[in-house]
């Protein structure tokens, strides 16, 4: 028996089985049932994710004291090497202890895309082969074929939406699994960095390709990681982000809020509208200023707002308030 | 330098993700399109769709080349290829009606060449939805009748491929329709048997009839009653007239010898008895008139193509390439011959000699079906 038979036996057709069988109770859908048999396989797995979430966010932690080592010993290599390994030894970190949990749920991952692209069949004569892992219950060869559509979704084709899902889940999935980048990153960071852009887009090529149930497939798992993860290590390397947004939020909120309140105090002469020269208003002024970015307050702003940016060079911002004072 | 170096590495580590991204995609797919046509034979030639997406006309003496017309090719798949159909593929047996061929490829486009000047007309089923033709056409009264996976079953005239009607069904039909009387039977992916009025495309029945599985198998009509085999691993026996069950094999939920696997390849009939080939490996023979197992032959493989009887001998062939005769007094069977590549395709047959299209090894071969002796192989590169 070869290694493919014993793999099928195994692992692939107790998992197109369990789905088929899955579906049954789910209405025959085959869109709920990827879903929910993610949601079980992850289940499943949830303590070796743990243990592998639990590591990276170790070995993140320890990522400012690497860039160190690499800049003092960059240039000796064993030196270098002898000094990491120093390091993981006395913080009590395995640089495999992401590796290993991960290693272990890879088969199980690669059974479900697997069983879920033979499920699928997709053609004539993927139906037909999917005869060949069929068990004899009579509750499997009831549930066939399982229904393809699934919301506007036909799980057979490509579906365009869902591949910029698949991307961008993956995209903020990959982001929270870095550390924020600081100033002097590591090359193995910075590769990281390119890296979180990348597979987001190869992914969302692929998915334009592939048929849709696959892509749902990908944005469930996603989704659920990057849950998952933030419950271990929070926003990661999407903190900067995030915080980007909210300002810009905020921002928003309080250029309305005050436009509300001029209104008001113009057009209809309210008396008891607050003074928007004093106090909590003196920051919607200043908002919008910064927003504008055509005066020294603003400019300021700027200013405050590069500083507080971990990993902007404060040269660069420096360079910049130069070049504006030239053109003033 | 440095920053080449890195560049290169995310280069290289992309691209091979990539790689195995796409050969997994595509593999792990699985199985390529290539259609699974067979062979019809005629008075001097034997025709065949090819897994290259043509019709191909052979000498049926010597296996010749006579002529090959191009299919058109359907719609292409996803940006990687990896998705859909993107070239003609051919999963309908022709049909030889007079002078003419029929036969339907994977972009739902329904052909008739003319045999002798090979003169052609064809048309596509349905231009809003897509669908492909898996089945066979068939030709009766003056029309021709051929299922879509769009759901419905088409009637065009024959000769001029004029549209006459169409009867929706809720499931994709890949069986071939069959005929009886004024009725043509239409068997569908939505687990039902439908009757269907061949002139005014109006269901004869009040309700279709039902079973637990998709059907696969074309329905076989013998005397007044209509066989479907099921994906659910039943036969039924259903009245023509009323389509009230008449019986059904296994008659209960726990025969031992109830079929394992699917019920997937076309019954046919001889002696009285319908011979049921099984995805198990078995064939089962049952009495035609009620439904009583006669018996059970061994032949240890998946059999996925439509059997032929060539004289009384009951020729079938496994998925795996082997071709057996059976000697259907006795239930003996012998080993004609190993092809030894992938067989899906019904089997054709002209008196004693039976057509087998292998589309994975790309040829016909014509076999003696009583000694197995090889009359000739054709590569259709």
């Amino acid at each position: 028996m070869d290694i493919g038979a014993i793999w099928d036996i195994i692992i692939l057709k107790p998992m197109i089985n369990s789905m088929i069988s899955l579906s049954q109770v789910l209405w025959g859908s085959f869109g709920l049932t990827i879903i929910i048999l993610t949601l079980i396989v992850r289940g499943v797995m949830y303590p070796l994710t743990i243990k592998q979430l639990r590591a990276s966010k170790a070995m993140q932690s320890l990522q400012p004291k690497l860039a160190a080592l690499q800049k003092k010993h960059g240039a000796d290599k064993e030196k270098l090497a002898q000094e990491q390994m120093r390091l993981y030894k006395e913080s009590g970190v395995s640089p495999s202890g992401c590796l290993l949990p991960m290693l272990i749920q890879m088969p199980i991952w690669i059974a479900l895309y697997q069983a879920i692209i033979r499920v699928m069949a997709v053609n004539p004569e993927s139906f037909l082969n999917l005869s060949h892992y069929l068990y004899s219950w009579p509750i499997v060869y009831e549930a066939l074929p399982l229904n393809n559509h699934f919301l506007w979704l036909n799980l057979a084709t490509p579906d365009y939406l869902l591949a910029i899902l698949v991307g961008l889940s993956m995209f903020i999935q990959q982001k929270m699994t870095q550390a924020p980048v600081t100033a002097g990153a590591s090359p193995a960071q910075s590769q990281a960095q390119s890296m979180t852009v990348m597979m987001p887009l190869m992914f969302t090529f692929l998915s334009m390709s592939f048929p849709s149930g696959l892509a749902l497939y990908w944005v469930t798992s996603n989704i659920l990681s990057f849950v998952m993860q933030y419950f271990i290590t929070g926003w990661g390397g999407l903190e900067p982000m995030k915080n980007r947004l909210i300002e810009r939020i905020s921002g928003l909120l309080s250029r309305k809020k005050f436009n509300d309140v001029t209104t008001r105090v113009i057009h209809s002469g309210d008396k008891t509208a607050p003074d928007v020269t004093s106090g909590e208003d003196d920051v919607l002024i200043g908002d919008l200023k910064n927003d504008n970015g055509k005066d020294e307050d603003g400019l300021a702003a700027d200013q405050a707002t590069i500083a507080k940016k971990p990993g902007k060079d404060k040269s660069k911002s420096q360079a910049k308030k130069g070049k504006r004072s030239k053109r003033k | 330098m440095h920053n080449n170096k890195r560049t290169l590495k995310v280069i290289l580590l992309t691209s091979l993700l990539a790689l195995g991204l796409i050969v997994s995609g595509c593999v792990g797919m699985g199985t390529a399109q290539s259609g699974w046509s067979g062979v019809v034979a005629g008075s001097q030639s034997v025709y065949l769709g090819s897994g290259a997406g043509k019709l191909v006309a052979l000498n049926s003496d010597n296996g010749f080349y006579q002529w090959q017309e191009d299919l058109e090719a359907s719609a292409a798949g996803g940006g990687l290829g990896c998705a859909g159909a993107s070239a003609a593929v051919v999963y309908s047996t022709p049909v030889l009606y007079g002078e003419t061929v029929y036969i339907g490829d994977g972009g739902g486009r329904l052909y008739a060449f003319n045999v002798n000047d090979r003169q052609s007309k064809n048309v596509v089923l349905n231009t809003g939805k897509s669908g492909a033709i898996i089945g066979s056409p068939l030709i009766a009264h003056e029309s021709v009748y051929v299922g879509s996976t769009d759901g419905n079953l088409y009637a065009y005239d024959a000769a001029s491929l004029t549209y006459r009607w169409q009867y929706n069904t809720g499931g994709e039909i890949w069986a071939a329709p069959a005929v009886w009387g004024n009725s043509i039977f239409a068997a569908s992916f939505d687990k039902k048997l439908y009757s269907i009025d061949a002139e005014s495309g109006q269901s004869n029945w009040d309700e279709p009839f039902e079973t637990n599985g998709p059907i696969i198998a074309s329905p076989l009509v013998y005397g007044d009653v209509v066989i479907i085999a099921s994906l659910d691993r039943h036969v039924y026996a259903v009245d023509a007239e009323t389509g009230e069950l008449v019986w059904s094999y296994p008659a209960g939920d726990n025969d031992e010898n109830a079929p394992k696997r699917w019920l997937w390849a076309t019954p046919v009939t001889g002696d009285g008895k319908i011979y049921i080939p099984g995805m198990d490996g078995k064939v089962y023979v049952i009495e035609a008139s009620a439904g009583g197992l006669e018996g059970i032959i061994e032949i240890g493989e998946s059999v996925a193509s439509t059997p032929v009887f060539a004289g009384n001998r009951l020729v079938l062939a496994t998925e795996s390439g082997k071709i057996y005769s059976v000697d259907t007094d006795n239930y003996q069977k012998i080993e004609l011959r190993n092809i030894d590549t992938e067989l899906s395709s019904p089997l054709g047959v002209d008196g004693q000699i039976v057509f087998v299209h292998s589309v994975k090894g790309n040829t016909v071969y014509a076999i003696n079906g009583e000694t197995g002796a090889l009359l000739w192989s054709t590569s259709l590169n």
